[in-house]
């Protein structure tokens, strides 16, 4: 294997994209599944697997993944929800790692929301705290050291993760004392990504790409892939899909020697 | 009394030079990744005072599209998700197409810091870079005109 492929993508619960409507369209999971076989990606790191329920009641064991796990039959996969949650919003929830290597080692990590109170429906409300999964596998003799997250969108809520930046410093604090090659994708929900990407630099971490938006409903670019000194990477796609609200951002690697 | 004129021609066509001349020093440094793209410009007025510009281009896409974005006029509440109310709703890309892909921005080579990389990323080692490279420029400028008026034998 001279390079291996690594797709990130939101996938709003399988929610599919209307421009005319997007908050009403309706799920279609098959569409998810196809766009996902279609890169033959050897590593997928999704965000949003899930589609939270009224309370906070996580289904068990959850459909969405469930329904992944038996249609990408040559991966290995890791999912986890967020911790359980009755303030949780009817939005996407829920992270998944798929590798076409064996996963080992996997974790979950709770990343604290600030108490930022916002208003949805005529309620107030308070944001739920988000996610850091990560797992390793080894690909072409190589441990792969792998991370899956999905910040707060603070934009959303009239904030900005520069004034709340405790769940980027958690992030960045897992990922500075790592020795290896280390990849990090993720929905991180900054719309100045300039900052976060110089955050990131500090810990010896570069982006993809930064060219192209990967989100629909906002011209940002929300969705990253983070690798290290330890990774080269070799070309890149932003794909757009009607699958959800987020475009496909798939990137190619390859290791650097020692 | 020939030597004094010289001198006094010497510091009159510096002068001269000071008022005249426009320099104008342009660089594009493309930052890390390329992505960014600054613009700096130097440009030395017919007072002999400096004014000095540093902006983005406008073919900084998505800064583009970030500041037409915040030109909206009810801002973050375009965003729908969190809002009953007004749909900021923009298709920027047809499903179906196939997959396009870059070649990633940071070559092996480049991935290694360098002295030039080095002081631009950081703001006075930008601003030394500059003022050497205007420095330079403004001392040939001046050796050149020295030249004509003084040529080597």
């Amino acid at each position: 294997m001279s390079t291996f492929k690594v797709l990130q993508f939101n996938m709003q619960f399988g929610q599919i994209w209307d421009d005319a409507d997007p908050d009403n369209a309706p799920a279609n999971l098959e569409l998810t599944i196809s766009e996902i076989l279609d890169q033959d990606a050897d590593i997928v790191l999704l965000q949003e697997v899930e589609h939270a329920k009224p309370g906070g009641v996580q289904l068990d064991p959850p459909p969405n993944y469930t329904r992944l796990k038996a249609a990408l039959g040559g991966y290995h996969s890791y999912f986890s929800y967020p911790k359980a949650d009755p303030r949780e919003l009817p939005f996407g929830i829920g992270l998944a790692i798929f590798s076409k290597t064996p996963l080992h080692d996997a974790f979950h990590y709770n990343l604290p929301s600030p108490p930022i109170v916002f208003e949805f429906e005529g309620e107030e409300k308070t944001p739920t705290d988000r996610l850091l999964i990560g797992a390793k596998t080894t690909l072409a003799g190589h441990e792969l050291q792998l991370f899956n997250t999905h910040l707060l969108a603070y934009f959303m809520l009239n904030s900005s993760s520069e004034d709340h930046i405790e769940q980027r410093r958690l992030i960045a604090r897992q990922l500075h004392c790592l020795d290896g090659p280390v990849l990090l994708g993720g929905d991180f929900n900054v719309s100045n990504h300039n900052s976060l990407i110089q955050q990131f630099a500090e810990a010896g971490y570069q982006t993809v790409q930064t060219e192209k938006i990967t989100w629909r409903r906002r011209p940002y670019v929300l969705d990253h892939i983070f690798y290290n000194r330890y990774l080269h990477p070799v070309r890149y796609a932003v794909k757009p899909t009607m699958a959800s609200d987020h475009h496909m951002l798939i990137a190619e690697f390859e290791f650097m020697a020692k | 009394m020939a030597g004094a004129a010289i001198v006094a021609a010497r510091i009159l066509l510096i002068m001269m030079a000071g008022r005249m001349i426009r320099l104008r020093v342009e660089l594009r440094m493309m930052l890390l990744h390329g992505r960014s793209t600054a613009l700096v410009r130097f440009t030395l007025l017919r007072d002999s005072g400096m004014t000095v510009a540093g902006h983005r281009l406008h073919d900084d896409r998505n800064s583009q599209r970030i500041a037409a974005e915040q030109r909206q006029p009810d801002g973050q509440n375009h965003c729908n998700k969190f809002s009953n109310g007004a749909r900021h709703v923009r298709s920027l890309a047809k499903s179906g197409d196939s997959v396009k892909y870059e070649s990633a921005g940071v070559s092996r080579e480049s991935s290694r810091p360098i002295l030039p990389l080095y002081l631009m990323r950081c703001r006075s080692g930008r601003n030394l870079l500059i003022i050497g490279l205007f420095t330079l420029q403004l001392s040939r400028y001046h050796a050149r005109n020295y030249d004509n008026v003084m040529p080597h034998p």
